[in-house]
């Protein structure tokens, strides 16, 4: 288990109440999508790890970069993962905060939260506020999210020649099925 | 009303080269300083100043403030604060350490308790000693990440939050906080920015739910004006006229949002900025407005000017109906805007039609006034239209102008002038010509008619100047004014137009002058230069006059004659107005038809300078920057001095021109466009530096820095001074005089004492009984051995020789000395044989200092007066050298039983002498010995 998510556990079983959920999840979707006027670009990993802890209402979020699966060509994933995000100096992104909103975790139903954290792509660090979508139902939890990610922001240079290929924003999907821990 | 504002851009790029504009602030002295993510700039319209962070320290700035001693803080995104005055950054260090997190604003409140507000650490007091804090888990803060902070109107201090609003206030060290969250009616928790208006009331915006309006003495919310919001975060607020609330967003650009209309509108097609991220919002006090979006551009906007795409170029008349539309008249047809949509519609029916003139009557009837086909009537509301021409009665075809007032109305034609009674709608009974002017009486050309309060037409007439009709009867102005002098009757001979205040005042426009008529009097206000053409006016609010002069707009101040010009800078580029092609609405906005532009004038009614501001921003002396508080005291030598200043006016800062002087030294004023004036080689005297800006030479004594200068006098110049030197200089040479006259008595009684002592050395040398004595020794000597009577006799002369040339010197070698001592005690021992020793011993580095002559001499001649010298008891006199290197002559004691008749004077003498060459004589006189200690002269 990802050693991210094992230091969230630990801290968050001496922080949270004895019986607060905590969900976890190793098999979350992540899709982004680049919509440039030439060429777009979809990719996706299965291999979103995440938990949420309902007594505190924190969360944390990972994946590897080189989990993304997909593009347009494989020269295409090699440029992606060598070129633009690096995946060898900066094997992972992640999301690790807190929900905004005051949630109960154990009330079945869907809600629209705000997650506040800090968003590394790319090794940059950004305060990200991510709107999401979750649900419970029995000993799930559903998340999902649309956001974007602007390469600017992350230090992501594009070369000029390929500026029509890829989109200067870029498009991110998220859906999880988190599973409430015993 | 779909006008776009027009932005200018200011680029920061040359000093901050991708710098990213955060935040604005507008200090009291006029300049804006601006913090960016590479540092503090500030700006005067012309040139930014970059103001690095002294410690090198994280340089994103976070925070500006100016307080109430207009000290200005900043804050930084490393918590790091820094205070600003006289031209440097001071850090700000508190005792009890600084925040380590963004600080995200300043403010103070009525007690002056400064408050700042950080990004993680909640909101900090300084009491001025110490530094509170207030943070969630302790004070119930709403959160510690505070967005943005304001002060309301009864001193409390509001700060937004991801967890809603808190309320603070501190007293007496006592801290209060309330909130204000969803529960309350909050639209949405997260606040971003909030805004405190002239009414004491809160705007504020939000993350998800757009903006509010929080009524603080009722306690409650307005309900939103919108159902939903689509333009996502909201990170400004500004309130324009309390009518207008312009909004910043994170990612959708500058929005404007018109309270009375409550319509929203993007504010950025005709700039390529603006689109996604602003960062700040501003108002300032030439009633612009500055944006910043993140970039190294700022942008500003003058408020009172926007601009409308019209739907054809060249607009010939236009109207604003009293239902607040817009009718825009071109040479070929009539076309109105859509309030819904803001494009422009073809009147139908008015294809061809080349018009000149709009007028809306008491009926909703349009009054169309054409190019040679006269009026064309159109029914606002059921569209039906009928033509009105000279067949009808109209004076003349070509209808220049019409207006309306009561059941009357007035049309200036090229033919004259036509007045109609208007009882109903033209559309129920044909309208019934009441008066027809210029048929016969008088037949030119009149451009203008307006009604005035009393009820008087005034019409612009050519050839004629100004006219009005009152009581059945056409007038000349000089009706009322008496004779015009001849300046006034050539610039109004041909008037374009006719304006009337509301403070009973008329305006002429003479096409190069503008003269204003108030109680009897006629007077020109303004005079074109060159040869600009101004085609219209119109009165505004504030007693204001609008003019459109070619390629620009003036407001003319009725109070003072005074103008502020805009032209380019605020947008209006080439500006060909058409004749009197302009319309008011009941808000006092004026819409302007040109060539190609249709400017929309709204008049600000929150008082704006009309200007420029005046700021001395830095004195150099001796070309080093010179903090100053007041007068400047400077010493003679720092007469070098550099003035900077700057005449602040965004609106375009190359109008401006400085007129200053340094009163006591400048005979007149020197006027240039320089922002610095530079003095050298100044003499001390008193100053004042006076320097003052104005756009086109309009100078008015209010906005005229001084600053006063003195150079002292150099210290030799100033009077106790010199009398201080004076007195020291004669106390001096009276000292002089005094010790002077104490050396010559001490030199005549040295020069007594030695002719003294000579004669008592000559009368001991000769006394009889030494040469007795001597001839005694010998006539033995000649017995016994006749050689050493030579020798003997030799010595004897030898010594009288020596006695003889050292008695007039003053001082002779210790060597000479010595040899004179010795020829003596050889004479001695002569006479006593071996009762008498000599120990001479004296090295040889002392031999060359010098003493009083024949001293030595003296001093063995007295021990052998007082001692006795026998072979049973030899006298030993030892001469030598002590420690303290003196001369020391010393026998041992042995004295004779019959007392030596002395006179005293050899040894008396001797210590006399030497006192007088400022040394003492040591004698010390212990029983076995006598010892006489001589000091020696170098």
């Amino acid at each position: 288990m990802n050693i991210l998510i094992n230091l969230l556990l630990l801290i968050t079983s001496w922080v949270s109440a004895p019986n607060a959920p905590v969900y976890l999840t190793q098999e979350g979707t992540i899709k982004f999508k680049s919509d440039a006027p030439l060429e777009m670009i979809e990719a996706t990993s299965n291999e979103l790890k995440g938990a949420v802890d309902g007594g505190n209402n924190t969360f944390a979020f990972t994946v590897e970069i080189n989990s993304f699966k997909g593009f347009n060509s494989p020269l295409q994933l090699v440029h992606f993962n060598e070129n633009y995000m690096e995946s060898k100096t900066y094997p992972k992104a992640t999301f690790i905060g807190k929900i905004i909103e005051e949630v109960d975790l154990n009330k079945p139903g869907e809600q629209t939260i705000r997650a506040k954290g800090k968003l590394t792509v790319h090794g940059i660090e950004q305060e990200r506020i991510i709107k999401s979508t979750i649900s419970v139902s029995g000993n799930v939890l559903k998340l999902t999210s649309n956001f974007t990610v602007i390469l600017q922001d992350h230090n992501i240079t594009i070369p000029r020649i390929v500026h029509q290929k890829i989109a200067e924003e870029i498009q991110v999907q998220v859906s999880a099925e988190l599973k409430l821990q015993p | 009303m779909g006008q776009s504002p027009f932005f200018r851009v200011h680029s920061m790029a040359q000093v901050l080269p991708g710098g990213q504009g955060k935040l604005l602030h507008e200090a009291r002295d006029g300049k804006f300083w601006i913090g960016t993510n590479q540092g503090l700039l500030d700006y005067d319209g012309l040139e930014f100043h970059f103001w690095p962070r002294p410690d090198n320290g994280n340089p994103e700035v976070t925070a500006i403030y100016e307080d109430l001693f207009r000290k200005l803080w900043v804050g930084y995104a490393d918590g790091a604060i820094f205070t600003y005055k006289s031209s440097s950054l001071i850090a700000w260090a508190p005792e009890e350490g600084n925040p380590r997190v963004p600080i995200k604003g300043f403010v103070e409140d009525f007690d002056r308790n400064m408050w700042i507000a950080t990004y993680g650490e909640g909101l900090y007091i300084h009491d001025g000693k110490h530094l509170y804090n207030i943070n969630d888990q302790d004070d119930g803060l709403s959160a510690d990440e505070i967005y943005t902070m304001t002060r309301d109107h009864q001193g409390r201090i509001w700060v937004g939050t991801d967890q809603g609003i808190s309320i603070c206030s501190f007293k007496e060290q006592v801290k209060k906080v309330e909130t204000l969250s969803v529960k309350d009616g909050l639209p949405d928790q997260i606040v971003r920015t909030i805004l405190a208006d002239a009414a004491g009331n809160m705007w504020i915006g939000t993350y998800d739910q757009g903006f509010i309006r929080y009524q603080v003495t009722a306690n409650k919310f307005d309900s939103s004006p919108f159902a939903a919001w689509d333009l996502g975060v909201i990170n400004n607020l500004e309130l324009l006229e309390g009518k207008e609330l312009w909004i910043g967003t994170e990612n959708q650009g500058l929005w404007r949002y018109s309270l009375q209309q409550h319509r929203l509108e993007k504010q950025s097609p005709l700039n390529p900025g603006l689109v996604k991220k602003i960062t700040d919002l501003q108002k300032d006090r030439e009633g612009n407005l500055w944006v910043l979006d993140n970039s190294e551009n700022i942008f500003l906007s003058q408020r009172q000017f926007d601009f409308l795409s019209g739907p054809a170029s060249n607009t010939q008349a236009l109207l604003i109906t009293n239902d607040g539309d817009i009718y825009l008249g071109i040479s070929s047809g009539l076309y109105v805007r859509s309030d819904v949509d803001s494009t422009w519609h073809l009147v139908p029916g008015t294809t061809g039609i080349n018009i000149l003139t709009l007028f809306e009557d008491n009926f909703k009837t349009l009054w169309v006034g054409t190019f040679g086909q006269g009026i064309l009537w159109l029914d606002l509301t059921s569209k039906r239209t009928r033509w009105w021409t000279e067949k009808e009665g109209l004076a003349n075809n070509a209808v220049l102008s019409i207006s309306g007032s009561g059941g009357q109305v007035w049309a200036a034609t090229l033919g004259g002038v036509t007045s109609i009674l208007l009882p109903s709608p033209v559309w129920i009974e044909q309208p019934a010509l009441q008066h027809q002017m210029g048929l016969t009486k008088w037949n030119n050309y009149t451009y203008h008619v307006r009604i005035d309060p009393i009820g008087r037409a005034w019409f612009g007439t050519d050839g004629h100047g100004p006219m009005y009709w009152e009581n059945g009867q056409m007038n000349s102005i000089n009706q009322l004014t008496g004779p015009l002098d001849s300046t006034t009757l050539r610039d109004l001979k041909t008037t374009f137009s006719v304006s009337i205040g509301s403070d009973t005042s008329i305006w002429f426009n003479g096409g190069q002058s503008i003269y204003n008529y108030k109680n009897s009097q006629l007077k020109k206000v303004y005079q074109s230069s060159g040869q600009l053409l101004i085609t219209s006016i119109e009165t505004t609010i504030n007693n204001q006059l609008l003019v459109i002069e070619q390629g620009q707009v003036l407001i003319i101040d009725a109070k003072d004659g005074t103008y502020t010009r805009y032209g380019e800078g605020v947008g209006i580029k080439k500006f060909e107005g058409n004749l009197n092609c302009l319309t008011k609405d009941l808000f006092g906005n004026i819409v302007i038809g040109g060539a190609s532009q249709i400017i929309h004038y709204s008049p600000v009614r929150e008082n704006i300078n009309r200007k420029p501001r005046i700021t001395l921003n830095t004195v150099k002396v001796q070309g080093i920057n010179y903090n100053f508080v007041g007068p400047l005291r400077l010493k003679h030598f720092q007469n070098q001095i550099t003035f900077n200043y700057s005449g602040l006016w965004f609106n375009n800062p190359p109008d401006v021109l400085y007129k200053y002087r340094l009163v006591n030294y400048d005979d007149s004023w020197r006027i240039s466009r320089d922002k610095e004036a530079s003095y050298a080689n100044l003499s001390p005297g008193n100053y004042i530096f006076e320097v003052s800006s104005a756009i086109d030479n309009q100078w008015t004594t209010p906005d005229t820095t001084s600053l006063q200068i003195n150079i002292s006098k150099p210290i030799w110049q100033k009077l106790w001074f010199i009398l201080a030197a004076l007195i020291v200089l004669s106390s001096g040479i009276l000292y002089i005089i005094k010790i002077r006259d104490q050396e010559l008595r001490r030199i005549s009684m040295l020069e007594t004492e030695r002719a003294k002592s000579q004669l008592a050395a000559l009368q001991a040398q000769i006394n009889p009984h030494f040469l007795f004595n001597s001839f005694n020794t010998l006539s033995t000597i000649i017995e016994e051995d006749p050689k050493g009577a030579v020798q003997y006799v030799e010595k004897m002369s030898d010594f009288f020789r020596s006695m003889l040339s050292v008695r007039d010197t003053e001082l002779i070698s210790l060597d000479e000395e010595t040899k004179l001592v010795q020829d003596y005690v050889y004479l001695l021992e002569k006479r006593f044989g071996k009762a008498i020793h000599l120990l001479v011993d004296l090295p040889k580095e002392f031999r060359h200092l010098q003493l009083i002559p024949l001293t030595l001499q003296l001093l063995v001649e007295n021990a052998v007066k007082h001692n006795i010298v026998s072979k049973s008891k030899p006298l030993t006199v030892h001469i030598f050298i002590d420690e303290e290197k003196r001369l020391v002559v010393k026998n041992n004691r042995q004295p004779k039983h019959e007392k030596t008749v002395s006179t005293g004077f050899g040894l008396s003498s001797l210590t006399k002498r030497y006192q007088l060459l400022n040394k003492t004589l040591i004698i010390e006189d212990p029983v076995e010995s006598f010892t006489v200690k001589i000091p020696l002269v170098k």
